[in-house]
Order: structure tokens, then sequence, then C-alpha cells
């Protein structure tokens, strides 16, 4: 029998797992599985992008386990940093820290953009703009004021956003007036030879693997917030898996959805507002609405949350300035932090608004994040002699060779993601400006620690 | 200066009872702190009850303060006697994987706050 607060910290490491997942940008990379592209949807085989969600939610089955094996090796920690430290080697280690800070300040890119352009076709741009930089001022705000405050707004805003969402989908199945995909075009056939079957497995694609990927996004980071030893053994290990199947049914539901009430004059970019309009009423268009801003909400500051606690360790161990160490008058929040991770995401927000780079960040996130879990997996493999030195750990079943394996695959999903980037030129001098940017970040972080080593040994 | 982590952790408390500038972050701060040697059977609890350390004891104190009041620290011996003597710094030592923390970041967080003040680590 479960206890009631180990149910507590069970529901908090779902919300944690489910928080940066359940995003607009989520939605949007869904539609683009889907074949949504420039206001268009050309519609792949029916079962071609659940089928695709369904790949990408095995493998996140199967990479979880490790990556809580990680988190129970390293308990406390900030996760990426530390999980790669020793075993991938100092410059590899930052590499790939600052990609996946680099993830979360595009996703809040992506997220302010397309919220933007949802809201500039309701309301005027300057209001649309000025509610946007609210929304987004109060997250920083928010989480300035202190961690449990923005704990407790996670945990509510993630269910109302998952339950609404779901209804919503599941309204607008039951009630459009469409419920047929014979308007929407359809992508060029097979020869009538070929058996349903096998035009699926055409459609499928490495590619879209990788978006679906994207989806499960943040997962891990319920892995670094363990309260109790013996969380690792069952409450963790089930909440996470709790929410991969809560994720899953989501965007499944959705992509099974999608394009059966699919209108050839809708233009969004959102799949909730395309269930909104299905159900061709204004009041199921301000609730599409109100979970968009809730789910940039939390996105946000899940993310924010995550890179800020990440920043402050990086300040700590003298990798970044130690100004980023500086704590509020509470002793816990990480005031500089907080505040340099939410203007950087402001930043990228006006940077990825003004330039229209909302499906190239897209799939570049998408790539980064495959690359980010083949180096944990890596890391899982290359860890296994530390479990002599930790005595109460998650023993993930998942064996070493299958390991190498996965990270070899996932390894292809994210050069596969770059190399379809990399297809035009903006893309390509986004890829060359993001590589070149990490390298010289890790360099420069790295130099920095050699010439101001931590003071380990100073005392009154 | 004490040479057993007993003797340290007592010179932490008293140290931290006695810094105005740690009183202003732990105001309001109750916590039971568990400290686990994992080379040897010794275990310790710091009991802090709004910002001061009352008891430091090497037995359960019997109290429970719940899950959100208790945060463990494991390591080994060597490794606990530094970082509460001040010549380690904890979030180093958990960045390492030489200090595990299970708990709460609000009370990690705060211990490393404390370090701070203390000892002035960057």
């Amino acid at each position: 029998m479960i206890h009631a607060a180990a149910l507590f910290r069970g529901i908090n490491y779902t919300a944690t797992a489910v928080g940066i997942a359940v995003a607009i940008s989520c939605n949007y990379v869904l539609l683009n599985m889907l074949g949504f592209n420039q206001g268009e949807l050309h519609v792949r085989s029916l079962l071609a992008a659940p089928l695709e969600i369904l790949l990408a939610t095995g493998l996140m089955i199967v990479v979880i386990s490790p990556f809580l094996e990680l988190a129970s090796l390293y308990p406390g920690s900030p996760g990426v940093r530390t999980y790669t430290k020793k075993s991938l080697g100092e410059m590899p280690s930052m590499l790939v820290t600052f990609s996946y800070l680099g993830i979360l300040l595009l996703i809040a890119g992506i997220e302010s953009s397309l919220l933007l352009s949802i809201l500039t076709s309701f309301i005027p741009a300057p209001t649309a703009l000025t509610l946007l930089a609210l929304t987004l001022v109060s997250v920083i705000v928010i989480n300035l004021l202190g961690i449990q405050s923005s704990e407790r707004f996670q945990r509510a805003a993630t269910a109302l956003l998952w339950f609404g969402s779901m209804a919503l989908c599941w309204l607008a199945y039951l009630y459009s007036p469409v419920q047929s995909i014979s308007n929407v075009l359809p992508v060029p056939s097979e020869p009538e030879t070929s058996s349903v079957f096998v035009v699926w497995l055409q459609q499928l694609s490495l590619h879209n693997v990788a978006l679906g990927i994207f989806l499960f996004i943040g997962i891990e980071l319920a892995a670094t917030t363990v309260r109790q030893p013996s969380d690792l053994h069952r409450i963790l290990p089930r909440a996470t898996l709790a929410a991969v199947t809560l994720i899953a049914v989501l965007y499944t539901s959705m992509a099974f959805v999608l394009p059966v009430i699919a209108q050839p004059q809708q233009t969004s970019d959102n799949a909730l507002l395309w269930f909104s309009s299905a159900l061709a009423s204004h009041h199921w268009t301000f609730i599409a609405l109100f979970l968009l801003i809730l789910a940039l909400l939390t996105s946000f500051n899940a993310g924010l949350r995550g890179a800020s606690r990440m920043v402050y360790m990086l300040g700590r161990e003298g990798r970044l300035s130690r100004r980023m160490t500086r704590l509020g008058s509470d002793g816990i929040t990480p005031v500089n932090a907080v505040a340099a991770v939410g203007l950087l995401a402001l930043l990228s927000s006006l940077a990825t608004i003004t330039l229209d780079l909302t499906r190239l960040l897209s799939e570049l996130a998408a790539a980064i994040i495959c690359v980010v879990y083949a180096a944990l997996l890596i890391a899982s493999c290359r860890n296994i002699q530390r479990k002599q030195l930790v005595p109460e750990f998650f023993n993930s079943s998942v064996p070493l060779s299958l390991r190498w394996l996965l990270a070899a695959l996932f390894l292809m999903l994210g050069g596969v993601s770059v190399f379809q980037l990399m297809r035009d030129t903006a893309g390509s001098i986004l890829v060359a400006t993001i590589v070149i940017g990490l390298i010289s970040l890790t360099c420069f972080s790295t130099s920095r620690a050699d010439l101001q080593p931590a003071i380990n040994n100073q005392s009154n | 200066m004490p040479t057993t982590l007993s003797g340290i952790l007592e010179k932490f408390a008293l140290d931290v009872n006695g810094n105005q500038q740690v009183h202003r972050i732990t105001r309001n701060w109750t916590v039971d702190i568990a400290i686990e040697c994992i080379d040897k059977p010794d275990r310790y609890h710091l009991q802090v009850v709004d910002g001061t350390i009352q008891k430091v004891c090497d037995k359960n104190p019997g109290v429970s303060l719940g899950d959100d009041q208790s945060i463990t620290l494991r390591s080994d011996e060597a490794c606990l006697s530094a970082i509460f003597s001040g010549k380690r710094n904890p979030a180093l030592a958990n960045i390492d994987g030489d200090l595990l923390v299970y708990g709460d970041e609000r009370h990690s967080t705060r211990l490393d706050a404390i370090a701070l003040i203390l000892w002035g680590f960057h």
C-alpha cells in the first residue's frame, strides 16, 4: 500500500516530468509530424503519425530506466552535468550540459513565437505582444519569489492542461461536423498494388521519430528531484512511467483525431485551436486560448526551474560567473540565475519572433535532445562501476549492449534531423551558428574553470 | 579543531547558531538533517528548529517531521568531515558524485547557502 505522502511525492514527480512536454511547441511539432506545413495539411497515411509516436514512446520507456539509474547513482545532483562529467570527460560533459540548457532556451523562444502568432489572429498585435511579455515576466517573478510557490503552480497547471487538452481533443472527435479526411490534401500515394501496411511503413520516417522523441522533452527532469532514497525503487519509476503514458496517450489521441476533424480552411499552427474550431463555438476557442497560455506558463516555468538550478550549480563549480550563485533573502532562490535564464529566454523569444525561426528551431531542438539522450545512454554504460560506491540505487534491467545500441540509434535520429534541417540555407546557417556557439561556450567555461579553480580549502 | 565527525558536527552547530547572517536565511526553517556514512555504520541527525540547530545526535531524534522536512546526506566519513568543517565545497562534492543528497531542493540549497556564508566558497 502506498502511503499518502509517497503518493503526493509521486504526483510531484509526474507533474515535473510532464511539465515541459505538454507544451505549445509539442502541439506544433505534432502538426508537422502529421504533414501540416505553411498553412496546409497534407495528411500522411492516417496511422503513420500515431505509429511514430508509439515508436518514440517505446524508445522512451526503454531509455527512461537507464536515466533513472543515473539519477539514483547521483541523487540531488543537477542532472546532465553530473551524469556525464566523469563518464564522458570535462569538455564533452560541458558541451552536453550547454546543449541541454540551449534546448530549454530554444523551447522558450518557440513557445513564445507560437503563442504570439496565435494571439495575433484574435487580438491586435501590440496587445498580443504585451500579453505575451506579461505572461513570461510573471513566470520569472513567480520563480524569483521562491521555489515552493512555483512547485504548487506546476502541479495544478499541468493537471489542468492535460485534462483540458484531452477533453478538447475527444469532444472535437465526438461533436465535429466534419469527421472525414476527404477534404484534406493527400500525400502522393504509392501504386495501388502496395498493401496498406507497406504504405504505412514507407511513410514512417526517422526524422519524424526524432520529432516524436521531442514530444517527451523534459521527462528526465523528474529524476533530479528525488526526495527519499526509497522512492528510487518504486515511486519514481512508476511516476516516470505514468508521465510517459500520459504524454503518449495525449499525443497519440491528438494524432488520431486531428486528421479526422481537419478542415481545409484551417490554417492555425496549433492543434488545440483545430479542436476548438471543429467544435464551432466561440467559448471553446476561449478555452483553447486559456489552455495555450497555461501551456506556455507550465513549460516556461519547468524550463526556468531546471535551467536556473543548472546555472546556479555551474556557478558554484566555477564554470560560470560566481554572480550566478547569489541567493535571495529566503536563502533558497538563486535569484541571479533565475534572472539570467529568464532574460536569455526573453531574448530567445524575441529572436525567434523577429527572424521567424519557429519551424527550424523546433526541428533543431528535436535533433539536440536526441544527441543529449545518446550522451546520457553512453554515460549510463560507463557508470556501471559506480554502483559499488552507492549503497541504494535503482538497477536498470536494460542490458549494456542494448544501451549502446540505443545510444547509436539516438545519435542517428539526431543526425538525420540535422541533415533534414540543413536542406535549405537558413537551416544550415542556424545549425552552424548553434554548433559554433556551443563549442565556444564550452571552451570559454572550461578555460575559465582552469584559471579560477574552485576554492576548496578556505576557512574562517 | 575536532577530528571526529561527531565533533565536527558539534562545532558546525555552534558556528551556525552563532552567526547572525546565517540566521537571516534560516528563519522559519525546521528540518531534520540525517547524515549517513557509507563506509561506517555511523549516522547522525541535526535537528533544526526555526533556524537553530537544537540537537546533534547519533540516533533517530524520535520526532518525525514528515517527508517534506527532512533531508539525507550520504558520503564517506572523510568527505562529510571535510564538508562540515569547510574544507570542501559541498556543491562541488555533489556535482562530482561524492555527496549523495536525498530531499527537497529547498533544504539542500539552504545548506549550500550556509556553507557560502560560513566559508565563502564561490
